[in-house]
């Protein structure tokens, strides 16, 4: 599996149909065959990233498409068509976050691409891949922001005109520019200026043919070589093109007309090249002069100073994509500590235990049996700071109570009938570590008080001893009953189930992520077969999709017993039908049982029904069921919008 | 409450301070969740500073303007506030990073040398002599604001003017902000000044019956009312706007920290009042 982007730049003359209007087409078409999706699109590119092992067979998809689209021959495509794979990959997507290469402002861009990305997800096209991705691109953005922002300088001439303007200005609405020049070079410049809603343009009657057109396009108004002493009183600005300008207006009169205009502060920029007697202006108070050569100074110097942004943004991006191929490559994607999951629901559990394995926080685990609680628990304490120090599992449901209390708080010499010798309890040992209590909802009230007293305390009284010792303990308790029923029933104590329920992890059943079934099946294969030593190397298909569809009552433990025989009776290097256990391969056992209607159907409410019975039975899994129903991802995510059909468990996770 | 003071004015120290970090902190990454941290810590700081004047006024008896030391805590307080109001309204927070060091130093000699016990003239205990002095307290707040914002102006036009622009450039906004600026806070401070003064001469016609007029401090104030005068005519007259405004102002007010401290100190005659 690895993860790669292709694209395409749609030919310009193709105006008739924007790059976006094709990014559903590809959705639909690819994603079958892609683990991950994400096309971005850009008025005339289009980009698609994904997470998949069958890159050829996406791209020369994508190629037949582009050119039966626009009847363009192999040359013609191949120049416009790149693709990346692996940390390039990586890179170009981080790049798009940023907004690197993009003319147009970065937050803009940064806004445009996450409400892409977040439609996209929740299609569910992504997955943890791209989701981290995603995650780690705007934190990047924002470092970069802050590390740009520091030399946001014009890097043209003009840019640094308007920029000095406006440092001495301020808001350019009630100022006015005089623009001398005789040919159209003037134009940027004017531009940029009324981009910045500059108040008037004065075009001076120079050479009326070269400016007449700039003039009325940004709607000047023109004056003669007369008029130019008057309207100078209330002009802020002047922009020399036109070397003959200054026979016209020579630096001795500058002082004229400054004490006219009571000293208000002029910016005088002289941008063609000869200019003798007008650095002289310098010297005027409040006149700004800057000549040719002082702008493309600052615009290299501007210039230099972006490259080194530039560099440094290089330098974090590079760094960012080597941490997240190393993140790839290191396994945790789908696994945490022990626990294999690839599903939706278990990808949040273990955002979650990643989230709160660092605090002290106490966590209640509940689920099924056999789903796996002592492993989260487990895993809680491997990633916490309490990892060096001891894990201590207590099943409080399989002990007695007094014994119970002794095992727990200790007892000194002599407290009954049998204890020979001091004995230390499990709290004191777990003490700097964690402690998991199984079953809790099978511990008596009494023993609730009990427990209540010492999370509240963090003491410890030994069975019949007079002192108390403070303890430090990280709890977790699992069971898998339900608390907030049992509390209801005045079986279980409201304060203690508020004092374990500061965080609850619930673990979905096998068969609610039926996703996990195969990657559990591969590792316990795997596990058994090295440990029995015998070549068995997987499943064979038709297991496979027994294994999928059987509901699973003991959950994962179940699942690993039954794969635990068969590897141990598997003759070949696969294991068949006949050494999976017989109540597995039993068909009243499997989901998939048709239920036969009577009714009366439209062919509509046909539709809708086999849509919803069949995303149920496949748990959701809207790969799986496109390509049963035989239909694309964008086609299906329509109708079960037009049929209000939506899976109430993933909202339930959503909140 | 002699302790809650001592520890109030020094916390209000340190509130001052940490602020100041943050807006130099402002003035080198321009971070959005710095500017943040800097409206909260100003804010937790104007609070502190105000309780603190107020259990003062309470422990006084009068409003804390009686002397030098009173005088320059509630000057600090108030070009804060001033200070923060226009921040607010123009949202523009760069100005701090160049306010909150003189507020620090006013609020600094505030604190070493204030003594909460010392007893006041009975005759200055007076609604009159208050709402003087507090005239002039505001008076010398918009002096303060016309400083900083004038020190800005002279930084940046001379980066303007070198042709090589680098922080300031950067991080200021336009000439004419702070041309506009130390323009309107001159013209509250300078008609604030007037009221101020002639509301003195005519306590001082009852008080002193005539001797009044070489007082050293009444000069002193009458020499910056002369030169923030001139800053208003020259503006109006020979076009004397941006630099030269700029210095005029400069001038202005070190002059009347300069006096406001020097004659305080060394000519206790009788108008100052320790």
């Amino acid at each position: 599996m690895s993860i790669f982007v292709f694209g395409f730049k749609l030919p310009q003359e193709q105006k008739a149909a924007p790059a976006f209007s094709l990014s559903s087409k590809f959705i639909e078409k690819f994603s079958a065959s892609a683990d991950e999706l994400f096309v971005l699109t850009s008025d005339y590119t289009v980009e698609i990233f994904a997470i998949s092992d069958k890159r050829e067979e996406l791209v020369s998809q994508f190629m037949d498409t582009i050119q039966h689209e626009w009847h363009l021959t192999q040359e013609n495509f191949k120049k416009d068509f790149f693709q990346k794979v692996g940390s390039e990959a990586v890179s170009h997507f981080f790049k798009r976050v940023i907004g690197v290469g993009q003319p147009a402002d970065i937050n803009e861009s940064l806004r445009e691409f996450c409400d892409v990305f977040e439609l996209a997800r929740e299609r569910s096209l992504t997955g943890p891949f791209l989701n981290r991705l995603y995650q780690k691109g705007i934190w990047l953005s924002e470092k970069v922001r802050i590390e740009l922002s520091l030399q946001e300088n014009g890097t043209t001439t003009e840019s640094v005109v308007t920029e000095l303007a406006q440092k001495i200005f301020g808001k350019l609405d009630d100022h006015s520019a005089l623009i001398a020049a005789s040919s159209a070079e003037c134009e940027k410049f004017v531009e940029k200026l009324s981009e910045k809603n500059i108040g008037h343009l004065y075009f001076l009657e120079l050479d009326r043919e070269g400016i007449e057109g700039v003039c009325e396009k940004f709607r000047g108004h023109s004056i003669t070589i007369e008029q130019m002493g008057q309207a100078l009183q209330s002009i802020d600005l002047i922009l020399v093109f036109d070397s003959g300008f200054e026979k016209l207006l020579p630096a001795g009169k500058v002082s004229r007309i400054m004490n006219q205009r009571n000293n208000a502060p002029l910016f005088w920029a002289t941008l063609s090249f000869a200019h003798e007697q007008q650095s002289k202006l310098s010297n005027h108070y409040n006149v700004y002069y800057y000549d040719r050569a002082d702008l493309e100074n600052i615009v290299a110097s501007n210039l230099k100073k972006q490259q080194k942004g530039q560099r440094i943004v290089e330098k974090l991006l590079e760094n960012e994509v080597e941490s997240f191929i190393k993140w790839v490559h290191s396994e945790e994607l789908f696994r945490f500590g022990n626990i294999i999951g690839r599903s939706r629901a278990m990808q949040r559990i273990l955002d979650l235990v990643a989230q709160i394995a660092q605090t002290d926080i106490s966590v209640l685990i509940d689920g099924e049996s056999g789903t796996g609680k002592e492993l989260v628990a487990m895993a809680i304490h491997e990633h916490s700071r309490r990892a060096k120090n001891s894990f201590i599992v207590v099943n409080c449901g399989a002990m007695a109570e007094s014994l119970l209390e002794s095992e727990l708080f200790g007892h000194v010499r002599g407290a009954f009938t049998g204890a020979i010798s001091n004995k230390k309890g499990l709290f004191e040992v777990a003490n700097h570590g964690t402690i998991f209590l199984d079953e809790i909802g099978e511990t008596s009230q009494a023993m609730q008080v009990k427990l209540l007293r010492f999370f509240q305390e963090g003491e410890v009284k030994p069975v019949g001893s007079n002192n108390t010792l403070t303890v430090d303990v990280r709890l977790i308790a699992a069971t898998n009953r339900n608390l907030e029923k049992l509390v209801q029933e005045g079986e279980f104590r409201q304060d203690l189930f508020y004092r374990l329920n500061v965080i609850q992890i619930t673990i979905p059943p096998l068969r609610d992520r039926r996703e996990d079934v195969l990657p559990l099946v591969e590792f316990f294969s795997k596990k058994y077969a090295n440990k029995i030593q015998k070549p068995v190397k997987g499943v064979h298909d038709d297991v496979e999709e027994v294994l999928y569809q059987y509901h699973w009552p003991g959950n994962v433990r179940e699942l690993e017993n039954a794969i635990e025989r068969a590897v141990a009776l598997a003759r070949g290097s696969q294991i068949g039908l006949t050494d999976l256990p017989p109540q597995i391969v039993a068909t009243e056992n499997r989901l998939a049982a048709t239920e036969v209607d009577d009714k009366e159907l439209s062919l509509q409410e046909l539709e809708k029904n086999h849509i919803a019975k069949t995303l149920k039975q496949y748990n959701w899994e809207y790969e799986r069921v496109t390509r049963i129903l035989g239909i694309g991802r964008t086609t299906l995510w329509r109708k079960m919008k037009a049929y209000n059909i939506s899976n109430s468990q993933e909202q339930k996770l959503d909140n | 409450m002699k302790e809650l003071l001592l520890i109030l004015r020094w916390s209000v120290f340190l509130f001052y301070f940490v602020s100041f970090v943050y807006y130099l902190l402002y003035f080198s990454n321009k971070n959005s969740r710095t500017a943040l941290l800097i409206r909260a810590w100003l804010r937790i700081s104007i609070s502190v500073h105000t309780l603190y004047l107020i259990l003062l006024s309470f422990r006084l008896n009068h409003l804390p303007v009686g002397n030098l030391y009173q005088v320059l805590t509630t000057l600090a307080w108030l070009s804060v506030l001033v200070y923060f109001v226009l921040e607010i309204r123009l949202k523009e927070m760069i100005m701090g990073v160049f306010l909150l060091p003189i507020i620090l130093i006013l609020h600094a000699i505030s604190c070493i040398f204030l003594d909460i016990e010392q007893p006041l003239a009975e005759v200055l205990t007076t609604i009159l002599f208050e709402a003087h002095v507090l005239i002039l307290i505001s008076a010398y707040a918009a002096f303060a604001i016309s400083f900083i914002t004038s020190i800005m102006y002279i930084l940046l036009s001379r980066e303007i003017e070198s042709k090589k622009p680098g922080i300031f450039f950067q991080r200021l906004p336009s000439l004419e902000f702070f041309d506009k600026l130390s323009n309107q806070a001159i013209n509250i401070g300078l008609i604030l000044v007037s009221l101020g003064i002639l509301l003195g001469v005519y306590m001082g016609i009852d008080i002193w019956e005539g001797e009044w007029i070489l007082d050293p401090k009444l000069l002193a104030v009458l020499v910056s009312w002369a030169i923030y005068l001139a800053h208003f005519v020259t503006r109006k007259t020979v076009g004397w706007q941006g630099r030269r405004a700029a210095i005029v102002s400069v001038i202005g007010f070190n002059w009347l920290l300069f006096s406001f401290i020097v004659v305080s100190l060394f000519f206790s005659k009788f108008h100052s009042f320790q």
